[in-house]
């Protein structure tokens, strides 16, 4: 004769069974209310429910983890190298594609023989061809100091107001140029232009672009020191 | 899958490297992050053939792993904190074995659905479900037992300042 605790721990097991069995499917959401039943009576199961019930409830708040930078960059490179992906062509890179992997990593010399290719051209073809007029000095070209560092986003909108001033004393002096000085530097003046346009717009893509902004900054000195010449030898 | 943080680096790059390249083979069948994951299953899959790491398939590892809940006399009523914090659920996971961790975490974590899951593991639907349930039930086991070391850590203490 089996002992009546004996038998009633021997029911309890096989509910126990029976609730582990159909535990999964309750947690998924099945609906049986038998195992809710026998949860209500059993201490063990009804902590194995909360548990797991606990533990499915906390685990999305663990979220899933954003790999650092450095895995988009060598992603990025990777695919550069394969040929998968293509670097937005640069102005600079249409404009020195031979230099462009050694020059950009050391823009600013590229940028003094630029701008000293730029002057020479001016300064040599000036001085014959400039015609003396009676136009009015310009008096804006004063105390205008440049710098081919890096310019701050103010810096470089205070150089573009020193531009814009000294644009208007060479517009109002350019008729005294001797015609084909003025297309020389007209040619210059578009082409600066033009590789301002590109640096503002890249600049505008990509607002962290230091190189575009570096690039911008070396073109704005460019012009306003070509227009600064032109306005000297105007005077003279 | 890996545990390792670096590792995980390089797999994460790998994997969307093989994105990049492969991405002209995709062709609708199924969900795009259905299909990306199961690319970077095959990234991770390729990874540990080449460190000879023995795998397990789904199928066998839930017919050879059929056990009970383990049932601890005295231990009965004994409830896990109700706030179960972030690092030692994370800690947990990393001790699950991979299969579970993998189903686990694409479900519990992540959100995906167990036809999903079965795409990208390549398994069945039930097996997902069933691999799941062992998953929280070890971890279960896995935090119990990090609570208990914690308490007995405590215990000597307690007695010390008394």
């Amino acid at each position: 004769m089996i002992d009546e605790g004996v038998e009633e721990d021997m029911k309890l097991g096989n509910a126990c069974e029976k609730f582990e069995a159909n535990l999964a499917s309750y947690l998924e959401g099945d609906s049986n209310p038998e195992a809710l039943s026998h949860a209500s009576e059993c201490d063990f199961c009804r902590c194995l429910l909360a548990d797991l019930d606990l533990i499915r409830k906390v685990s999305p708040e663990l979220g899933t983890e954003e790999p650092p930078a450095r895995v988009w960059a060598n992603v990025r490179a990777v695919l550069i190298e394969e040929g998968i992906v293509h670097d937005p062509v640069s102005f600079w890179r249409r404009w020195a594609p031979w230099g462009s992997r050694s020059l950009v990593r050391h823009p600013a010399p590229f940028a003094a023989a630029a701008a000293a290719a730029v002057m020479a051209v001016v300064l040599f073809k000036a001085p014959g061809y400039l015609v003396h007029s009676n136009a009015p000095p310009a008096n804006v070209i004063h105390s205008v100091v440049f710098t081919q560092d890096y310019m701050a986003p103010r810096d470089i909108s205070s150089l573009r107001l020193t531009i814009q001033q000294l644009e208007q004393a060479y517009r109002a002096n350019e008729a005294s140029l001797e015609p084909s000085m003025k297309a020389t530097y007209q040619k210059s003046l578009d082409s600066l232009d033009g590789e301002i346009r590109e640096c503002e717009l890249s600049m505008k893509q990509q607002p962290e672009n230091d190189l575009a902004r570096e690039y911008l900054s070396t073109a704005y000195v460019q012009k306003a020191e070509l227009l600064q010449s032109a306005l000297e030898y105007n005077l003279r | 899958m890996t545990g390792d943080t670096a590792e995980a680096e390089d797999l994460t790059q790998e994997a969307f490297l093989q994105l990049f390249r492969k991405i002209s083979t995709f062709r609708g069948e199924s969900a795009f992050s259905t299909w990306l994951h199961r690319l970077v299953v095959n990234v991770v899959l390729m990874h540990l053939r080449k460190k000879d790491i023995p795998r397990v398939s789904l199928d066998e590892m839930d017919n050879s792993q059929e056990e009970p809940v383990k049932r601890e006399y005295g231990d009965d009523d004994r409830r896990l904190l109700g706030s179960v914090d972030r690092i030692s659920l994370h800690n947990a996971i990393e001790e699950l074995p991979p299969g579970y961790r993998a189903i686990f975490v694409l479900h519990d974590v992540e959100g995906y659905e167990h036809n999903e899951i079965a795409q990208i593991m390549n398994c069945s639907v039930g097996n997902s479900k069933s691999q799941l349930h062992k998953a929280r039930v070890k971890l279960r086991e896995v935090l119990r037992r990090d609570e208990n070391k914690l308490a007995r850590q405590a215990t000597p203490a307690r007695r010390k300042a008394q």
